[in-house]
Protein backbone atom coordinates (compact mmCIF):
# COMPACT_ATOMS: atom_id res chain seq x y z
CA UNK A 1 0.00 0.00 0.00
CA UNK A 2 1.49 3.35 -0.72
CA UNK A 3 1.96 5.77 1.52
CA UNK A 4 -0.92 8.01 0.53
CA UNK A 5 -3.27 5.36 0.33
CA UNK A 6 -2.14 4.08 3.87
CA UNK A 7 -2.61 7.71 5.19
CA UNK A 8 -6.21 7.50 3.67
CA UNK A 9 -7.29 4.52 5.73
CA UNK A 10 -5.24 5.81 8.81
CA UNK A 11 -8.07 8.94 8.14
CA UNK A 12 -10.92 6.52 8.24
CA UNK A 13 -9.85 4.45 11.36
CA UNK A 14 -8.73 7.41 13.05
CA UNK A 15 -12.39 8.63 12.66
CA UNK A 16 -14.73 5.63 13.51
CA UNK A 17 -12.55 4.38 16.17
CA UNK A 18 -14.31 5.98 19.23
CA UNK A 19 -17.67 3.50 19.46
CA UNK A 20 -19.28 6.64 21.92
CA UNK A 21 -18.10 10.20 21.63
CA UNK A 22 -15.37 10.79 19.61
CA UNK A 23 -11.86 11.79 20.88
CA UNK A 24 -11.12 14.96 19.30
CA UNK A 25 -7.57 14.26 19.01
CA UNK A 26 -8.97 11.07 16.52
CA UNK A 27 -10.84 13.52 14.97
CA UNK A 28 -8.31 16.12 14.55
CA UNK A 29 -5.45 13.31 13.43
CA UNK A 30 -7.89 11.90 11.45
CA UNK A 31 -8.98 15.34 9.55
CA UNK A 32 -4.62 15.66 9.24
CA UNK A 33 -4.28 12.55 7.64
CA UNK A 34 -7.05 13.34 4.78
CA UNK A 35 -4.78 16.07 4.10
CA UNK A 36 -1.71 14.45 3.93
CA UNK A 37 -3.24 11.62 2.09
CA UNK A 38 -3.58 14.10 -1.15
CA UNK A 39 -0.55 15.75 -0.23
CA UNK A 40 1.79 12.80 -0.63
CA UNK A 41 -0.55 11.17 -3.76
CA UNK A 42 0.79 14.12 -5.51
CA UNK A 43 4.27 14.63 -4.74
CA UNK A 44 4.44 10.81 -5.29
CA UNK A 45 3.13 11.10 -8.60
CA UNK A 46 5.01 14.06 -9.63
CA UNK A 47 8.53 12.39 -8.15
CA UNK A 48 7.49 9.20 -10.21
CA UNK A 49 7.23 11.57 -13.09
CA UNK A 50 9.66 13.53 -13.17
CA UNK A 51 12.40 12.15 -11.34
CA UNK A 52 14.72 8.75 -12.19
CA UNK A 53 14.38 5.51 -10.26
CA UNK A 54 18.59 5.77 -10.03
CA UNK A 55 20.00 6.66 -7.64
CA UNK A 56 18.03 4.90 -5.09
CA UNK A 57 16.83 7.77 -2.42
CA UNK A 58 16.73 10.63 -5.23
CA UNK A 59 13.32 10.45 -5.53
CA UNK A 60 12.76 10.53 -1.68
CA UNK A 61 15.33 13.64 -1.91
CA UNK A 62 13.30 15.80 -3.91
CA UNK A 63 9.99 14.79 -2.25
CA UNK A 64 10.83 17.03 0.79
CA UNK A 65 11.66 19.90 -1.90
CA UNK A 66 7.48 20.53 -1.89
CA UNK A 67 6.27 22.86 0.41
CA UNK A 68 2.74 23.46 1.40
CA UNK A 69 2.05 26.73 0.60
CA UNK A 70 3.26 26.73 -2.52
CA UNK A 71 0.94 23.94 -3.70
CA UNK A 72 -1.41 25.56 -2.57
CA UNK A 73 -0.74 29.03 -4.87
CA UNK A 74 -0.65 26.25 -7.61
CA UNK A 75 -4.06 24.83 -6.97
CA UNK A 76 -5.41 28.02 -6.38
CA UNK A 77 -4.36 29.08 -9.86
CA UNK A 78 -5.70 26.33 -11.36
CA UNK A 79 -8.70 26.55 -10.06
CA UNK A 80 -9.58 30.30 -10.89
CA UNK A 81 -11.69 31.26 -13.50
CA UNK A 82 -8.90 32.59 -15.63
CA UNK A 83 -5.91 30.59 -16.33
CA UNK A 84 -2.57 31.63 -16.05
CA UNK A 85 -0.92 32.13 -18.99
CA UNK A 86 1.63 30.04 -18.44
CA UNK A 87 -0.65 27.35 -17.29
CA UNK A 88 -2.97 27.85 -20.32
CA UNK A 89 -0.54 28.20 -22.75
CA UNK A 90 -0.07 24.34 -22.52
CA UNK A 91 -3.27 23.02 -22.07
CA UNK A 92 -5.09 22.17 -25.74
CA UNK A 93 -8.62 22.56 -23.81
CA UNK A 94 -10.34 23.86 -20.48
CA UNK A 95 -8.94 22.39 -17.65
CA UNK A 96 -11.23 19.13 -16.82
CA UNK A 97 -13.94 19.36 -13.83
CA UNK A 98 -11.76 16.23 -12.49
CA UNK A 99 -8.68 18.51 -12.05
CA UNK A 100 -10.62 21.40 -10.55
CA UNK A 101 -12.32 19.55 -8.10
CA UNK A 102 -8.79 17.80 -6.89
CA UNK A 103 -7.06 21.40 -6.99
CA UNK A 104 -9.95 22.78 -4.75
CA UNK A 105 -10.02 19.51 -2.62
CA UNK A 106 -6.48 20.06 -1.87
CA UNK A 107 -6.96 23.78 -0.67
CA UNK A 108 -9.74 23.39 1.19
CA UNK A 109 -8.24 20.17 3.23
CA UNK A 110 -5.25 22.42 3.83
CA UNK A 111 -6.93 24.85 5.51
CA UNK A 112 -9.12 21.82 7.38
CA UNK A 113 -5.69 20.60 8.20
CA UNK A 114 -4.40 24.00 9.81
CA UNK A 115 -7.78 24.25 11.72
CA UNK A 116 -6.90 20.56 13.02
CA UNK A 117 -3.47 20.82 13.78
CA UNK A 118 -3.45 24.36 15.42
CA UNK A 119 -6.73 25.86 16.81
CA UNK A 120 -7.41 24.29 20.03
CA UNK A 121 -10.50 26.38 20.24
CA UNK A 122 -12.21 24.58 17.93
CA UNK A 123 -14.25 21.52 18.73
CA UNK A 124 -14.28 18.96 16.14
CA UNK A 125 -17.21 16.64 15.03
CA UNK A 126 -17.54 12.72 13.07
CA UNK A 127 -19.25 14.38 10.63
CA UNK A 128 -16.37 16.70 9.81
CA UNK A 129 -13.66 14.19 9.28
CA UNK A 130 -15.90 11.71 7.20
CA UNK A 131 -16.53 15.05 4.91
CA UNK A 132 -12.52 15.24 4.92
CA UNK A 133 -12.01 11.86 3.87
CA UNK A 134 -14.69 11.90 1.55
CA UNK A 135 -13.30 14.89 -0.57
CA UNK A 136 -9.59 13.09 -0.58
CA UNK A 137 -11.30 9.96 -1.06
CA UNK A 138 -12.91 11.75 -4.23
CA UNK A 139 -9.93 13.19 -5.38
CA UNK A 140 -8.40 9.93 -5.58
CA UNK A 141 -10.89 8.76 -7.78
CA UNK A 142 -10.59 11.58 -9.84
CA UNK A 143 -6.91 11.62 -9.85
CA UNK A 144 -6.80 7.97 -11.41
CA UNK A 145 -9.34 9.45 -14.29
CA UNK A 146 -6.69 11.77 -15.59
CA UNK A 147 -3.29 10.91 -14.07
CA UNK A 148 -2.25 9.96 -17.88
CA UNK A 149 -3.46 13.34 -19.68
CA UNK A 150 -1.19 16.20 -20.70
CA UNK A 151 -3.13 18.44 -18.22
CA UNK A 152 -2.10 15.93 -15.06
CA UNK A 153 1.67 16.53 -16.38
CA UNK A 154 1.02 20.38 -16.74
CA UNK A 155 -0.16 20.33 -13.01
CA UNK A 156 2.84 18.12 -11.65
CA UNK A 157 5.30 19.97 -13.18
CA UNK A 158 3.85 23.10 -12.10
CA UNK A 159 3.98 21.78 -8.19
CA UNK A 160 7.13 20.65 -8.55
CA UNK A 161 8.27 23.98 -9.48
CA UNK A 162 6.28 25.78 -7.63
CA UNK A 163 6.72 29.96 -7.47
CA UNK A 164 9.15 29.55 -9.90
CA UNK A 165 7.20 27.99 -12.76
CA UNK A 166 5.02 32.05 -13.28
CA UNK A 167 8.38 33.12 -13.97
CA UNK B 1 -16.24 42.78 -11.66
CA UNK B 2 -14.28 46.21 -10.07
CA UNK B 3 -17.77 46.15 -8.28
CA UNK B 4 -16.77 43.06 -6.73
CA UNK B 5 -13.85 45.10 -4.75
CA UNK B 6 -16.67 46.40 -2.32
CA UNK B 7 -17.96 43.92 0.43
CA UNK B 8 -21.57 45.02 0.89
CA UNK B 9 -21.77 44.62 -3.15
CA UNK B 10 -20.12 41.31 -2.94
CA UNK B 11 -22.31 40.05 -0.26
CA UNK B 12 -25.76 40.54 -2.04
CA UNK B 13 -23.97 39.70 -5.94
CA UNK B 14 -22.57 36.19 -4.18
CA UNK B 15 -26.14 35.43 -2.31
CA UNK B 16 -27.72 36.42 -5.74
CA UNK B 17 -25.46 33.52 -7.40
CA UNK B 18 -25.96 30.92 -4.45
CA UNK B 19 -30.12 31.12 -4.57
CA UNK B 20 -30.64 28.42 -7.52
CA UNK B 21 -27.83 25.87 -5.57
CA UNK B 22 -30.14 23.68 -4.18
CA UNK B 23 -29.18 23.37 -0.30
CA UNK B 24 -29.83 19.81 1.37
CA UNK B 25 -32.94 20.49 3.38
CA UNK B 26 -31.40 20.09 7.00
CA UNK B 27 -29.06 22.73 5.63
CA UNK B 28 -29.57 27.02 5.63
CA UNK B 29 -26.88 29.43 4.42
CA UNK B 30 -26.49 31.55 7.71
CA UNK B 31 -23.91 34.58 6.67
CA UNK B 32 -20.62 34.89 4.73
CA UNK B 33 -17.53 35.85 6.22
CA UNK B 34 -14.58 38.03 4.17
CA UNK B 35 -11.73 37.09 6.11
CA UNK B 36 -8.05 35.83 5.54
CA UNK B 37 -7.55 31.92 5.57
CA UNK B 38 -5.37 30.52 8.09
CA UNK B 39 -1.98 31.43 5.29
CA UNK B 40 -3.69 34.86 5.56
CA UNK B 41 -4.89 34.92 2.09
CA UNK B 42 -7.95 36.52 1.57
CA UNK B 43 -10.87 34.48 1.49
CA UNK B 44 -15.03 33.77 1.43
CA UNK B 45 -16.50 31.49 4.40
CA UNK B 46 -19.98 30.25 3.42
CA UNK B 47 -21.41 29.50 7.03
CA UNK B 48 -24.09 27.23 6.67
CA UNK B 49 -26.12 25.48 9.59
CA UNK B 50 -26.85 22.11 9.76
CA UNK B 51 -29.77 20.18 11.70
CA UNK B 52 -29.48 16.81 12.91
CA UNK B 53 -30.02 14.30 9.68
CA UNK B 54 -31.42 10.64 9.79
CA UNK B 55 -29.54 10.01 6.59
CA UNK B 56 -26.30 7.53 6.54
CA UNK B 57 -22.84 9.24 7.19
CA UNK B 58 -22.26 8.36 3.66
CA UNK B 59 -25.55 9.79 2.36
CA UNK B 60 -24.47 13.28 4.42
CA UNK B 61 -21.19 13.64 2.91
CA UNK B 62 -22.33 13.16 -0.68
CA UNK B 63 -25.00 15.73 -0.01
CA UNK B 64 -21.99 18.49 1.22
CA UNK B 65 -20.26 16.99 -1.73
CA UNK B 66 -22.59 18.04 -3.77
CA UNK B 67 -23.62 21.41 -2.36
CA UNK B 68 -20.03 22.41 -2.58
CA UNK B 69 -19.20 21.56 -6.09
CA UNK B 70 -22.60 23.90 -7.18
CA UNK B 71 -21.67 26.33 -4.95
CA UNK B 72 -18.52 26.82 -6.43
CA UNK B 73 -19.43 26.35 -9.96
CA UNK B 74 -21.95 29.41 -9.31
CA UNK B 75 -18.95 31.44 -7.59
CA UNK B 76 -16.36 30.42 -9.98
CA UNK B 77 -18.44 32.23 -12.98
CA UNK B 78 -18.11 35.76 -10.53
CA UNK B 79 -14.33 35.31 -10.70
CA UNK B 80 -14.47 36.28 -7.17
CA UNK B 81 -10.42 37.10 -6.13
CA UNK B 82 -11.73 34.87 -2.89
CA UNK B 83 -11.03 31.03 -2.89
CA UNK B 84 -14.32 29.72 -1.09
CA UNK B 85 -14.48 27.82 1.87
CA UNK B 86 -17.40 26.15 3.68
CA UNK B 87 -17.73 25.91 7.28
CA UNK B 88 -20.73 23.86 8.86
CA UNK B 89 -22.01 24.92 12.49
CA UNK B 90 -25.11 22.98 14.30
CA UNK B 91 -28.61 24.53 13.86
CA UNK B 92 -29.10 26.52 17.24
Amino acid sequence: MSLADDLLAQAKTLATIDSGIPSQANLRRSISSSYYALFHLLIAEAASRFIPASPPGLRARVSRSFGHGEMKQICSRFSSKRIPDEISLLLHSRISLELLSITETFVDLQEDRHLADYDVGLSFERGDALLSIGQARRAFTQWNLIRDTDEATVFLAALAFGARWAK
Amino acid sequence: MAALAQPDIQETVIRQALSSVPVPENMRLQRLEFRNDSTGDPALFLVFSRKESQKSDEDQVEDLLTLKDAARRKLRDLELPLFPYFVFVPAE
